[in-house]
């Protein structure tokens, strides 16, 4: 039970992170205790109370090591090498006029002698150290410089010698909370918080924290967010200790405490096999061989010099995108849905209820004779990769691969109305519940408990879809709207009908001559909107028609900017029942509740808003 | 031909926003035509009737489409209802957009040069879809003013998340 990633600046008596007020808990966090002492010793309050301290509006530094994890070690690493290169030249250049000076060792010598002896070394030296003292001068002011706190409802990020900045972020706003932990700031017992909100470049970076203190930070930032004023309520459960081993074993290590077990289970053969099961890589190997084949044949060796390339980037790319799904786990929590994954850079994030915008299902087509599906979803945020360091635009992956079964838990996460119920199943294996079935259970169906099947492109239209034109559709139901395509790469979109902002429906000449329209739904986050082409004229009408009425219906009845309230009892006590219930005509209205609000009044009226809900009856 | 259509409470925009359109497209076609002119008449041989001929071709044919902006701005119309604000335009390309009013952002009142020849303005409704752009023109004196306004208000009262 070795731990390497024990910091080894966690040697040093008191740890910056946490700032000097707060005597209360040096005793149980002295790092030195937390060396020593079994793990199972150390109290569970503690991170806790760590993250207290840091929340309670006063400014507060990062981990020690930030700058060398952000980008200070590559500094220094540059610096070497370029010292090195350049030796022989610097050398030559404080060399007294006459000498000629070569790199050769004897030379070097000498030369290095007679800088000695005129008295130039000392200064070289001197300059060194200097440059030295700069940079790590430099480096210290960045990081004294850049503070966060975490107010009530705010959340801020100062920084900057030069170019300052500072950033405010309103608590209530979050999209959603990411803690990654790359390999390299897990060494040091760092990770980086990654606070998102929607936008192209609106998230809060608190890069890097210590872990403990991140993972408990989270809770609170979450617990403010959505509206509770104590964070007694996510006292942890499990031993410090487990999480202490966990958190190399498991990415999801420090929720486990809170949140049950993935709900999810993919084995890793699982994983590996659908990863190998790429279209693409199997045509970059089979063209692999074909060239091996080739060049064994036709005896071309220089075909050797594309090859190799070729194979090493197909090799880096697979091994990359397995390592990111690998150890992957979804689970409900009462914060909100949480995703973690990776081999070596872990990631966790925890969504809160109504940040998924939409979800693609789609079915690659090597997967199909395995039964398996891939989910995706689209946020109104963008995440930074913790493996690559890429953006990664807009799309993130719900569920990595799985079958029918696991896509039906992981979609019931987000709409659990979907679960189970037979348009979900109809939108992935259907191809013909549409045409008659659909109109005749749309109209038996006229409670809306569940609108029945899909409509479909008529038969006229069908040289638009001539292959998919059965399985082409779109279904309205009363929580979501489902586009279900592609007869080869099957694939369904889902989205929440509280989450759409529009609807469109639109028609060219062409579509005109046809009798078919084709209808938009757009939703924040993606570039491009989820579109169901190639629909009858009356059926396109009448959905949008029925889209007309039942968007705003669900818009009213979102409970997302108090979904504490509605997840409360998942995995915690119930909210405890405040006396001064405000008379509230619905539970359902919460998100309607405080109009004649500018959205910035909102914010400041959240906990006044989420007092009163909490006496409310869940929903 | 089998026409998409929507009946409803439909509020038309001005007719002088043709000209508007019709200003826009003809400014746009001498600007398009004398560079396209002037580039080739420096840098290919062409004889100096070729040029005059495709310029002109290129300014009559822009003007044509302008011309068409008559008939096209009948189309343009918008109808509040009770949850949301619907919006047409187009006449071969015919679209149709709906938005709750719980969506709105943000309302832009906006003017160009032409547009303020003619006393007209432009409103936007900023949702945060950006694919949404839904956009009335042609709002004649302090109409887009008491629409923003009216928008508004009644989004006020249907605030909702993103």
């Amino acid at each position: 039970m070795s731990e390497p990633h024990v910091p080894p600046d966690e040697q040093q008596p008191a740890p910056p992170a946490v700032t000097p007020p707060a005597p209360a808990t040096d005793a149980q966090a002295t790092p030195a205790a937390a060396l020593i002492a079994p793990p199972s010793e150390q109290p569970p309050e503690a991170a806790q109370e760590r993250a207290r301290t840091l929340v309670d509006g006063d400014w507060h530094r990062l981990h020690p090591a930030t700058p060398l994890l952000r980008g200070g070690l590559a500094v220094i690493v540059v610096g070497a090498i370029l010292l090195n290169s350049l030796r022989d030249r610097l050398i030559a250049l404080f060399l007294p006029a006459g000498v000629d000076y070569d790199g050769d060792a004897p030379d070097a010598i000498e030369a290095a002698e007679r800088l000695a002896l005129n008295g130039t070394l000392i200064w070289v030296l001197l300059g060194f150290l200097v440059v030295l003292a700069l940079c790590v001068l430099g480096f210290w002011l960045a990081w004294r410089v850049h503070r966060f706190r975490v107010t009530g409802d705010v959340v801020e990020v100062q920084q900057g010698i030069l170019f300052r900045s500072h950033r405010r972020a309103p608590l209530a706003r979050i999209q959603g909370v990411n803690l990654e932990k790359p390999l390299f700031a897990r060494l040091f017992g760092a990770c980086k918080l990654e606070i998102q909100s929607a936008g192209a470049d609106a998230n809060v970076d608190l890069a890097y924290l210590r872990t403990d203190v991140a993972d408990a930070l989270r809770f609170e930032i979450l617990a403010r967010a959505a509206g509770r004023t104590t964070t007694q309520q996510h006292q942890q459960q499990g031993s410090h200790a487990q999480r202490v081993v966990d958190d190399f074993l498991r990415p999801d290590a420090e929720l486990v405490g809170v949140a049950p077990t993935s709900l999810v289970r993919l084995k890793a053969s699982t994983v590996v096999v659908s990863s190998l099961l790429d279209l693409g890589l199997v045509i970059g190997v089979l063209a692999s061989i074909a060239a091996v084949v080739a060049m064994l044949v036709l005896d071309i060796p220089w075909l050797l010099f594309t090859l190799v390339p070729t194979i090493l980037s197909i090799v880096s790319i697979t091994v990359r995108t397995l390592s990111r799904k690998l150890r992957y786990s979804i689970a409900q929590t009462p914060d909100g849905i949480r995703l973690a994954y990776g081999l070596l850079s872990t990631t966790t994030e925890v969504l809160p209820a109504g940040r998924v915008f939409s979800i693609t299902v789609s079915q690659p087509l090597l997967w199909r004779p395995l039964g398996w599906w891939k989910v995706a979803f689209t946020r109104a945020t963008k995440t930074t990769d913790a493996s690559s360091g890429q953006q990664k635009q807009y799309a993130n992956v719900l569920l990595p691969v799985g079958t029918l079964a696991d896509v039906d838990t992981v979609i019931g996460l987000v709409l659990p109305q979907l679960r189970g119920s037979r348009l979900l199943h109809d939108g992935l294996l259907g191809i013909r519940a549409g045409d008659e079935d659909a109109r005749a259970d749309a109209a038996v169906d006229a409670d809306g408990s569940e609108r029945g099947g899909f409509v479909t492109t008529p038969r006229r239209a069908r040289i638009l879809r001539p292959l998919s034109w059965r399985r082409n559709g779109v279904a309205l139901g009363d929580d979501a709207v489902l586009l279900r395509k592609g007869r080869i790469w099957r694939s369904l979109g889902i989205v929440p009908l509280a989450r759409t902002q529009s609807f469109a429906l639109h028609q060219g000449p062409l579509e005109g001559a046809l009798g078919v329209a084709h209808l938009a739904v757009h939703v924040v986050g993606s570039a491009l909107s989820p579109t169901i082409g190639a629909l009858g004229v009356d059926d396109a009408q009448a959905t949008f028609a029925r889209a007309r009425e039942v968007v705003p219906a669900a818009i009213g009845a979102d409970t997302t900017e108090t979904w504490h309230v509605r997840t409360a009892g998942v995995g915690e006590e119930p909210a405890p029942v405040a006396a001064a219930a405000a008379p509230m005509p619905a539970p359902h209205a919460a998100s309607s509740s405080v109009d004649g609000s500018a959205p910035h009044d909102r914010m400041e009226q959240h906990d006044v808003t989420h007092d009163e809900h909490r006496g409310e009856p869940r929903p | 031909m089998e026409r998409i259509d929507i009946a409803g409470d439909w509020r038309r925009v001005s007719p002088r926003y043709a000209w508007a359109e019709l200003w826009t497209t003809a400014i746009w076609a001498v600007v398009i035509a004398g560079a396209t002119g002037a580039i080739l008449w420096f840098v290919t041989g062409l004889e100096r009737w070729a040029v005059v001929v495709i310029a002109v071709a290129i300014l009559v044919a822009m003007l044509a489409s302008g011309v068409v902006a008559f008939l096209r701005v009948r189309t343009i119309g918008f109808a509040m209802r009770e949850d949301d604000l619907l919006v047409r335009r187009g006449m071969l390309f015919r679209r149709f957009v709906s938005v709750p009013y719980g969506r709105m952002q943000v309302v832009d009142v906006t003017q160009g040069p032409v547009e303020r020849m003619l006393d007209l303005k432009t409103l936007k409704f900023v949702t945060a879809a950006a694919t949404s752009a839904v956009t009335i023109p042609g709002l004649p004196g302090t109409d887009a003013e008491v629409l923003r306004d009216e928008l508004v208000a009644v989004a006020e009262s249907r605030r909702a998340g993103l």
